[in-house]
């Protein structure tokens, strides 16, 4: 990288940080957190690229689980137990529940995890999953 | 010109461990090492043992006769090492598939759950079907105990550790030559430690 890309680089960065609006900024915290939280929580079985394992684990990517923020709310609080289909594919290994993580931390995983791997993008709030009844 | 001379040196000293190469190499015996009458050195060996495989069958060291192998310790429901354990598992099975002198042999330390029928399963699942790679079951004590005296790694039943599924037990790769002697033990979690046991086994299958 020649100098002048890298200090051109450094200028790009800082005019779009300066410009990001404070709903950008709170997004790409959400994302980095929700990516901490993930690799902590859910990449053991899940992959770090959320490729899944063989057949036993279930992939992220692709899953239309990310689709129901409600139903995916549950899951991450209360485990989930029983075969289920993914991507065309059984699983049937228990998952535990991720228990210790809050309210504001399975906001910022699920935000991440569309940001990743998900089709629609876009933050999700505390106020969207608190009233989520679970089964 | 002392620069020069020094330079001289230091190019003269990495071409000569350069050219020794990775196969003048020597894996250490793990364990405590014995003298027997004669003066021989007697190093720490696995003992026979019998447990049950993904099969229903009886699994001994006759099972392993003739090969260097790996072996770890799991269990089937186990939420945290275990998956990243098996990921770098399947890197060793797949690179040395159907080479006939080397097996893997992974205790699930949970055989009150893991019966004969979840390991089966298990198996299927991780895309695992030759005979090289054995999943094992048996009496919990029998496991416990040759993987803390003969594997010399922890495993052990734990109700405290509810977030680690009910057991602790650690994430080691043993590496056990031909003469069931113990060559390296790598943590199995961690791709460049895998790195590095895949390198060792290449040593000991030139041997």
């Amino acid at each position: 990288m020649s100098f002048c890309f890298k200090n051109s680089l450094v200028l790009f960065c800082l005019f779009v940080t300066a410009c990001a609006s404070d709903e950008e900024v709170k997004y790409e915290q959400y994302v980095i957190s929700g990516a901490e939280i993930y690799k902590k929580n859910c990449s053991n079985c899940h992959g770090l690229d959320g490729s899944g394992l063989r057949n036993l684990y279930p992939p992220i990517k692709g899953s239309t689980y990310l689709q129901d923020k409600n139903k995916l709310v549950c899951i991450i609080k209360n485990g989930l137990e029983g075969p289920i289909s993914v991507a065309g594919k059984t699983y049937n290994q228990k998952m535990p529940a991720a228990k210790g993580l809050y309210d504001l931390d399975i906001v910022q995983l699920i935000t991440f995890l569309n940001d990743k791997w998900g089709s629609s993008k876009g933050i999700v709030e505390v106020g969207d999953v608190v009233g989520v009844g679970c089964e | 010109m002392k620069a020069l001379s020094s330079i001289f040196a230091i190019t003269f000293f990495t071409l000569a461990i350069w050219s020794c190469g990775d196969s003048n190499r020597k894996l250490p015996y793990i364990g405590q090492h014995d003298v027997n009458e004669k003066g021989d050195s007697v190093y720490h060996a696995i003992p026979d043992f019998k447990f049950v495989n993904q099969d229903g069958d009886t699994l001994t060291q006759e099972a392993f006769k003739g090969k260097i192998y790996i072996a770890d310790f799991f269990f089937t429901s186990c939420p945290t090492i275990c998956p990243v354990m098996k990921t770098q598992m399947l890197r060793i099975y797949e690179k040395f598939k159907d080479n006939p002198e080397l097996g893997i042999l992974s205790h699930s330390i949970d055989p009150r759950h893991d019966s004969v029928a979840v390991l089966k399963a298990y198996k299927a699942k991780l895309g695992v079907n030759t005979n090289q790679w054995q999943f094992v079951t048996g009496e919990q004590e029998k496991i416990y105990e040759i993987a803390q005296k003969s594997y010399m790694v922890s495993a052990m039943e734990d109700k405290e550790a509810v977030d680690e599924g009910g057991f602790v037990h650690s994430g080691a790769f043993v590496l056990v030559d031909k003469n069931r002697n113990i060559r390296g033990v790598y943590d199995g979690t961690k791709e460049k430690e895998v790195n590095r046991l895949i390198k060792d086994i290449e040593l000991l299958l030139q041997k």
